[in-house]
């Protein structure tokens, strides 16, 4: 392991910074930081998820009809997928302990692919939609594919779009949320392809895998937070 | 491999069983198989709370084992479930206040039916 020499009389290696004594305590510092940044991130999400809580209670009858839209099968795929993806970052995160850098490369480009993976899936279903017409707020505006797709659903002969139930609220509540964990989604990637190029690189070893623990916490909560969309957007009978 | 006799400020890293590892992946692709078989069903007014707690069952596994919060210092699980409580918090102030107000909105929207007609 290389080291940089000081003037002000003390060497340390590359990878632990100046300011810390120790790698322990490097990496608890930078955990710590890591889960106060996670807290937030919880009380961000907590906002749409009362959203969801007060509209579905108003509401209920609309969060039941907007079921009739969603793929419980894409949604059930998606959740599988992102599972993968958690397991094989908690894999990368054992491996960069172990000093196991081919597996951890590998760990992290199987992470990466599920994550995009689950974004090509939130595509299609976006697409299928919008083309639907079913989008937004002011944006929303049903046409005659929704009402086939509803008719389809619930085997009801519904003539004239003015009898579909107005979802406008639903779908408003379902792009914020799945929209924003999908953002979360694109952060990861970016975060673990960073990742990847130092893992490439040979940065970690034993003594330092802050960077991987990090990202991976951040990912288990991009999982965790889908863990309960799944059930609260597809599941609803 | 992991040495125990580190040492002080060097025994940082504690590589989670590949056993462990693999056991919790194969409980949630279970639990999803779960959730999703059991939405089937029609239990009524229980079928949100069964199917929250399975998420809640979970999302304690991906926690625990995956975030490795079993071996975690006591102030990082602090800051976790305590995350957790005051989002539980807010919804329940933010879902009591609104119920507070409900009889007004209806006396509103059939003040609003009556001067329509």
């Amino acid at each position: 392991m290389s080291s940089s020499t000081h003037d002000d009389g003390h060497d340390h290696p590359e990878w632990l910074a100046h300011h810390f004594e120790t790698p322990e305590q490097q990496f608890e510092a930078g955990k710590f930081g890591m889960w106060v940044f996670l807290v937030t991130e919880v009380l961000f999400f907590s906002g749409l998820f009362c959203a969801y809580t007060y509209y579905r209670g108003n509401h209920p009858d609309m969060f039941l009809d907007a079921h009739f839209f969603l793929s419980t099968k894409m949604g059930a795929i998606n959740t599988a997928v992102l599972i993968l993806s958690s397991f094989t970052m908690a894999t990368a995160v054992r491996n960069a302990q172990m000093e196991n850098r081919v597996w951890l490369i590998r760990n992290l480009v199987i992470t990466i692919a599920c994550a995009i993976g689950f974004l090509v899936v939130k595509a299609f279903e976006y697409s299928h939609k919008f083309h639907m017409g079913l989008k937004w707020g002011t944006f929303y505006n049903p046409n005659e594919h929704a009402l086939e797709a509803y008719n389809e659903a619930t085997g009801r002969h519904l003539t004239d779009l003015s009898q579909l139930p107005d979802l406008h609220q639903f779908f408003s509540i379902y792009y914020c949320m799945t929209g924003l964990h999908g953002v979360h989604v694109v952060l990861g990637i970016v975060a673990i392809s960073l990742l990847l190029r130092r893992a490439i690189r040979g940065d970690f070893n034993r003594y330092y895998f802050t960077a991987v623990d990090g990202v991976g916490l951040y990912w288990h909560l991009v999982d965790l937070i889908w863990i309960f969309l799944f059930p609260l957007m597809y599941l609803i009978h | 491999m992991h040495h125990s006799e580190e040492k002080p400020g060097y025994d940082l890293g504690h590589p989670a069983s590949m056993k462990m590892l693999v056991g919790v992946f194969g409980a949630l692709l279970a639990l999803t198989a779960l959730t999703v078989g059991v939405a089937q069903f029609n239990f009524g007014a229980a079928d949100l709370s069964i199917a929250m707690l399975i998420a809640t069952v979970k999302a304690t596994l991906v926690a625990v084992f995956f975030m490795h919060l079993n071996h975690d210092k006591g102030v990082n699980r602090l800051f976790f479930i305590g995350s957790i409580l005051f989002a539980g918090l807010f919804m329940a102030i933010a879902l009591g206040d609104a119920s507070e107000y409900q009889q007004d909105l209806r006396d509103f929207e059939a003040a609003q039916e009556l001067l329509q007609k």
